[in-house]
């Protein structure tokens, strides 16, 4: 309880003049009477000192009272309540991989989802949203107003084996909700520090843990040529006492290196050691912590289909890169044995069989260069919904010149200049090729990244049958057949670093104080108001006694 | 009181119109000189009494003819006597009557009472008393008696302690006609006044009594501790402001007590708050007890 205006206080001073009047007051009063007689049993009544006392003083503790009571209201005092209700929040919870760090048989998101759950029931907030923050964010709960609906969602959801959520996607999901400055209170709910540039309430969860992790595997093809893998991991211990583990390294599923490892506190220790070429290799560490997920890691060596390709023309050293980066080209001289692959660049064919790229190259019937050159206008995007076009920016292909190109009419064009062609396409039952009207030893198109997704989309075009080895990000579930797990993960490392950062507040006593932070405030003074007025009425009532008891002479007519 | 104090109040010509209306309340017969009372004694009115055997030396005037024609006997006819009464206005001048102005307002009603009786041609006498009997007017009748009671009455101070038993038999020992006694006082004496009271009974009076009180006697204003002084004598006492209940409980017993020996012995009693309206007192507490 607080009061506004302490000053109000000064005026218990007033007391001291209350019992000066008082006792002047009570001094004793001569009075005569008709009948002293009528009085005198009064005297013989026997009492207390105690009662004595009291019947002296009772009305001027009385009159005290009220004076404190009108004081009590004049300070205006308020009862300070944590805040009921209104407002709107915004929850976020952390649902990364660590979150899932488990003590005393409770992970950390369980722990942030009682946290969450306090907090709301506590809060009471009028309109709520709730995020889970993780590499992909999901947005859990839209802003509504339905506080046991939101609950109900909130404890049904589940953590993810994902890194920690990047903060521009974050607010841009927050923003879905609202503008950001509509948000009451953004309360984060994590085992680390948030660093998004908001103004947010971080609710720490979880102890520092025990945690001996993989932070780093990898698998390399010798460069000599041998049929030999590096097989390279590095074990961390992220917490504050030695642990020890047994690493092991499998090539598909076999066992091919296992080592007992000693690692000190926040220190790390790295394993080399050479294996037989093959597609898949798993780590794992056999520990016992509070975090099994960073115990094992995958490495996979991408297998890069061969390819023959027949190479007319002036060769290219970016489109060989180019080309080198998706499959495994074997060039051939002639086209003794039938090429995968045609590819014609600076020079004029007729008649192939195949598939073909075309390469600023004529391929009669369907390409036929006239011979003139002409300016070249600002390319233009002509079938954008075509596979080739998908993430290619028309600027790259920028040209100050070019040859006049006559196409065959069932060839397509997808990216032009004016009315000549730059990127075409064709396919028919033998024959299909991708016409690229781009001179590369002239054109800057090599330098930029249209040009490896220009090849890869042209190669993926021409032969869908290749089934060229897609990009795998770390901490992203992928297929790994063969393996034990259906499904094979590799942790964002950072994720491994389950310790909380040193200095971070505690886990419970923080959020109680951040819970607090906003009040509801009663005013009390008409508490004290009534209980004056009271007061002063019993006194009223008892000094002015005599007029209520006049009935008993009424019947005199007095 | 001053002397032109209870003139002025029975100089107003309206309420001397309506006190002059008043007749005195008498239930027994008295004995007293022709006046408007008719007594049980023979005498000279025109109310027939009884016949009586004519015995030599009475009147020829007063023997029935008609029946000495019937029965041939003489009897001579009575008449009941028409006599006035004598009113006795005892008043209390002891010093607790000063508390509250019970003896202004005693002498007012004393004055009123007076006017009222001797209007109808009665004897009136009044009597101060204290410890005993003080002073006094001795009963006559006739208008200009009235003056003389006004003085007497003017003239009265409260003077020594009550003794009211001594007083009423002081009283009673007064070689008085029978008549009616109206006794103003507190009636405040710890002895009680039963037995002055009987001795006046004894002598065969009516007697009448208006307890007169003060506002201060009934609801004494008592606010904390006071220091209660008695009126009489020299006693003073210390009592805290909720002794008043019980004070009053005991005042109003002692006059309930002493409304029923009244009852019983059929003395007219009315207790009066001098607080009261002299007008309301005379015209409507008092009819009944000291008028018709």
């Amino acid at each position: 309880m607080i009061f506004l205006s302490a000053w109000a206080f000064g005026l218990l001073s007033l007391s001291a003049v209350i019992a000066f009047l008082y006792f002047l007051r009570r001094r004793e009063e001569r009075v005569t009477v008709s009948a002293i007689w009528l009085w005198s049993e009064e005297q013989e009544r026997p009492r207390s000192a105690l009662v004595l006392l009291w019947t002296k003083i009772w009305l001027l503790l009385v009159q005290l009272a009220a004076l404190g009571a009108l004081v009590f209201s004049l300070a205006r005092p308020t009862l300070t309540q944590e805040f009921l209700g209104g407002g709107t929040l915004a929850l976020i919870i952390d649902g990364s991989a660590s979150m899932q760090t488990s003590q005393d048989n409770k992970t950390r998101y369980e722990q942030a989802l009682k946290l969450a759950q306090e907090l709301i029931e506590r809060r009471r907030p009028s309109q709520l949203t709730v995020i889970q923050a993780q590499r992909t964010p999901k947005l859990l709960v839209p802003l509504t107003e339905d506080r046991a609906r939101a609950l109900k969602i909130l404890m049904s959801s589940q953590p993810t084996l994902q890194s920690d959520a990047r903060s521009s996607d974050l607010i841009e999901l927050l923003r879905s909700q609202g503008e950001l400055d509509t948000f009451d209170e953004v309360i984060f709910i994590s085992d680390r520090e948030p660093s998004v540039p908001l103004a947010v309430t971080w609710l720490p969860v979880g102890e520092p843990a025990k945690n001996l992790a993989i932070t780093g595997f990898a698998a390399r093809p010798l460069p000599d040529g041998t049929p030999r893998v590096t097989l390279w991991a590095r074990v961390e211990n992220f917490s504050q006492e030695v642990l020890e583990g047994n690493l092991k390294l499998f090539a598909e599923d076999t066992e091919i290196f296992s080592q007992r490892l000693d690692v000190e506190p926040t220190g790390s220790r790295t394993v080399e050691t050479l294996a037989p070429l093959r597609h898949r290799f798993r780590a794992a560490l056999d520990v016992t912590d509070d975090f099994a997920f960073d115990n094992v890691r995958y490495s996979v060596i991408p297998a890069r289909p061969k390819l023959k390709i027949l190479w007319l023309g002036e060769r290219n050293f970016f489109l060989m890169r180019a080309l080198s980066t998706f499959v495994e080209v074997r060039l051939q001289a002639d086209d003794t044995h039938p090429p995968d692959l045609i590819v014609a660049h600076n020079t004029t064919i007729h008649n192939f069989v195949g598939k073909a790229l075309l390469i600023n190259s004529s391929a009669d019937p369907w390409v036929v260069h006239t011979g003139n050159v002409k300016e070249a206008e600002s390319p233009r995007i002509v079938t954008p919904t075509h596979a080739l076009v998908q993430n290619v920016r028309p600027e790259h292909l920028m040209l100050t010149t070019m040859r006049e190109t006559k196409l065959a009419p069932d060839v397509q064009t997808l990216i032009a200049s004016g009315d000549q062609p730059i990127l075409a396409a064709y396919r028919s039952e033998g024959v299909s090729f991708i016409y690229l009207g781009v001179d590369l030893k002239d054109s800057p198109l090599v330098l930029t990244p249209s040009f490896p997704i220009l090849v890869r989309t042209s190669l993926l075009w021409l032969m869908p049958e290749l089934g060229l080895p897609s990009e795998q990000f770390i901490s992203e579930e992928f297929a790994t057949p063969g393996f034990a797990e259906q499904t094979a993960i590799n942790l964002d490392p950072s994720e491994s670093a389950i310790n909380r950062p040193q200095g971070a507040p505690t886990a419970r006593r923080e959020p109680s104080q951040r819970v607090t932070e906003s009040y509801a405030h009663t005013s009390l003074w008409q508490v004290g108001a009534w209980v004056a007025l009271g007061m002063l009425l019993m006194e009223f009532f008892w000094h002015y006694r005599g007029v209520f008891r006049r009935r008993e002479v009424d019947r005199y007519g007095l | 009181m001053s002397r032109s104090d209870l003139r002025r109040r029975f100089a107003d010509e309206s309420f001397w119109k309506r006190l002059s209306a008043l007749q005195m309340l008498v239930r027994q017969r008295a004995e007293g000189q022709a006046g408007p009372w008719t007594t049980r004694r023979a005498g000279m009115s025109l109310e027939f009494a009884e016949y009586r055997e004519y015995y030599p030396g009475d009147d020829f005037r007063y023997v029935d003819w008609n029946l000495y024609g019937r029965l041939d006997r003489l009897f001579v006819k009575v008449f009941h006597r028409e006599e006035n009464i004598s009113v006795y206005i005892a008043v209390d001048t002891s010093r607790s009557m000063a508390v509250g102005e019970k003896l202004r307002y005693a002498t007012e009603l004393a004055g009123a009472v007076a006017h009222v009786a001797l209007k109808d041609m009665n004897r009136v006498g009044v009597f101060a008393f204290a410890q005993r009997i003080v002073s006094g007017v001795p009963a006559r009748s006739g208008p200009f008696h009235l003056q003389k009671i006004f003085s007497f009455l003017e003239g009265l101070e409260p003077l020594a302690p009550t003794s009211l038993s001594t007083a009423l038999e002081e009283l009673s020992k007064l070689p008085l006609r029978r008549g009616l006694i109206v006794l103003l006082s507190d009636m405040l004496d710890p002895e009680g006044c039963e037995p002055g009271l009987l001795h006046l009974l004894v002598k065969r009076h009516e007697i009448a009594i208006v307890q007169i009180l003060a506002a201060h006697d009934l609801d004494p204003p008592l606010r904390s501790e006071a220091r209660l002084v008695d009126s009489e004598i020299a006693r003073e006492l210390s009592v805290s402001a909720s002794a008043v209940g019980r004070y009053r409980q005991r005042l109003l017993s002692y006059a309930q007590k002493l409304e029923t020996f009244c009852r019983a012995h059929q003395i007219r009693y009315k207790l009066l708050s001098a607080a009261r309206p002299l007008e309301r007192a005379l015209f409507e507490d008092l009819r009944g007890v000291l008028f018709v």
